[in-house]
């Protein structure tokens, strides 16, 4: 019955996004392989609390061409699935591009609004600058990653490009973790250990669980 | 004829557009838009309000007027460094907000990139209003005074933080300070005595290389040799780019209205403007990263000293400082209100 039920509405939201020319990228963090679930305590000790991130400048391409771009930014909450869903055009697409976090001119834009108003929790205010990636949660310790910076040497915005062959890219908080904890458990500010920290980030999206 | 009238037409332009710039033609080109007419009042007049309101802190008892009084040139005179909610004692001196528009970075170490985001900081700050944005926009959305100004400024209630923090903006903007003695000279309106003419010269050769005039700073970072505050142990400009070459450089403040803003320097250590000129003149600094412009001592006798402080006393604005249209809004302030928490 539950599957029967899971199918209709799957078929339902396929054929409605089908008829309204609409679809969607998502963007699925991971741990152990299954779709994250915020304070649940994993196998390994690890809780994860919060994930946030900024997504932006989607560009889909088919082969070489770009078939769609948006330059503007999304906030992505796992605490809220709907918001790591990026709404596309029904285009045939084999390639995206995208970048993780705020580039540099809109870091210097002043006060801008919605997903990118400082009141989202998103932004320093000590020292101007959005934050592209916050991560944390408990694996015996605590742990904080406020990852950001935008002026040289610690630009920690990121472009992406990977190949799709579905609507879903993955983001494996595990193996971030298990690459991070061993070397530090608190960033929080623009730093060499946060530029090594996006690097890391920019190689962890995959399209394959 | 035809020619005359275009020739008068032309004339009668580049005078609209003087007319139109809200500063001397002697400064350069602001880095923000300044529009001070009709249009933008309203919001001019909702940013002067919010200033000068304590509601942008935590327990409404410290607004931005607090540590940047307008009796002295929107600076916090006769304190080394600032107070902040509860009496906490802040870090730096608290600068003069002068010329903001054609400022790029703000703050002593350039912390924030624009004049908009800037005010997050001082709201935030644990030591200084303590408040949150959240918070503040929702003591903002039920006050019944700020629904209608934000109306009257925006044409709609809705208030967010970038109304907020752009009306803010507006209102600093209007914060020129134009009408020195020096400026008047400037504008052959007046003359400098024969102990300002020698200040001015002095001023050009030893101080004018950062103390850039007409705006009296070249809005950069530079370590003048101060030794470090070793009770703040404040880098300046390093906390920010992790650079070590910018250890203990901080933003060359302007000179313009010196006298209104004493005490001198990030920390506000010297209480006169003779124990700075001493402080150039004397060869008690730290030389490891001091600025090439510093690498040797400025060399003035006492009467040059004194020549020198008498032309940067021209630099002082009195009609700014006089000027009642930035000042506290009693008529929109000091109407009774319901301030909810």
């Amino acid at each position: 019955m539950m599957i029967r039920c899971f199918v209709t509405l799957f078929a339902i939201s396929f054929f409605s996004s089908y008829i309204s020319g609409q679809s969607y990228i998502k963007i699925e963090p991971t741990f152990e392989s299954k779709p994250l679930i915020l304070d649940s305590t994993y196998s390994d000790q690890t809780r994860i609390t919060s994930l946030r991130f900024y997504i932006g400048n989607i560009k889909l391409m088919k082969d070489t061409q770009i078939v769609f771009e948006q330059p503007s930014y999304q906030l992505m909450d796992a605490k809220f699935p709907e918001t790591l869903k990026i709404t596309v055009p029904k285009v045939s697409f084999n390639k995206i591009a995208f970048s993780l976090g705020i580039d540099s001119l809109t870091n210097n834009q002043g006060a801008l609004t919605d997903d990118l108003d400082p009141q989202n929790g998103m932004y320093w205010t000590w020292q101007s600058g959005y934050i592209n990636f916050k991560l944390e949660g408990e694996k015996v310790q605590p742990f904080t990653f406020h990852i950001g910076g935008h002026l040289k040497p610690f630009n920690a915005h990121r472009s992406i490009i990977s190949t799709l062959s579905c609507n879903t890219i993955y983001l494996s908080i595990d193996s971030i973790l298990r690459k991070t904890l061993t070397v530090s458990s608190k960033i929080m500010s623009p730093s060499k250990d946060a530029m090594r920290f996006a690097n890391l980030l920019s190689t962890s999206f995959t399209t394959e669980l | 004829m035809k020619k005359g009238f275009i020739i008068s037409l032309t004339l009668l332009c580049i005078a609209a557009s003087n007319f139109t710039k809200p500063y001397p033609n002697y400064f350069p080109e602001p880095n923000y838009k300044l529009d001070f007419s009709s249009k933008t009042y309203d919001l001019i007049q909702l940013g002067r309000t919010l200033f000068y309101d304590p509601i942008l802190s935590a327990n409404n008892t410290i607004s931005c007027a607090s540590c940047h009084s307008p009796y002295n040139s929107f600076a916090h005179t006769d304190h080394a460094v600032s107070h902040g909610i509860h009496d906490s004692i802040g870090k730096r001196n608290a600068p003069a907000l002068i010329n903001l528009a054609w400022q790029k970075e703000l703050m002593w170490d350039g912390a924030s990139n624009h004049l908009d985001v800037q005010a997050l900081a001082p709201i935030t700050h644990p030591g200084e209003m303590a408040e949150t944005i959240e918070h503040v926009i929702d003591k903002l959305q039920k006050s019944k005074l700020y629904r209608s100004l934000f109306k009257g400024a925006y044409g709609d209630t809705l208030i967010n933080s970038q109304k907020m923090l752009k009306a803010l903006t507006q209102f600093q903007l209007t914060l020129i300070s134009d009408d020195s003695k020096y400026d008047k000279v400037r504008r052959n309106e007046d003359t400098f005595s024969i102990q300002e003419i020698k200040g001015y010269q002095l001023f050009l050769t030893h101080c004018n290389s950062c103390h850039t005039e007409p705006l009296f700073t070249n809005h950069k970072f530079k370590n003048n040799g101060l030794n470090i505050d070793s009770q703040s142990m404040d880098l300046g400009r390093f906390n920010i780019t992790k650079i070590p070459k910018d250890s203990m450089k901080f933003k060359v403040p302007t000179l313009r209205n010196i006298s209104y803003t004493f005490p001198y320097m990030h920390d506000g250590r010297f209480k006169k403007l003779r124990s700075v000129i001493n402080h150039y003149v004397d060869d008690n600094k730290e030389y490891k990263y001091i600025s090439k412009e510093l690498k040797q001592n400025i060399l003035l006798s006492s009467n040059e000293k004194t020549d020198l402080i008498s032309f940067l006393v021209t630099l002082n604005d009195k009609n700014f400082i006089q000027n009642t249209e930035n000042k506290f809004p009693r008529k929109i302030l000091l109407q009774p209100r319901d301030i909810s928490n």
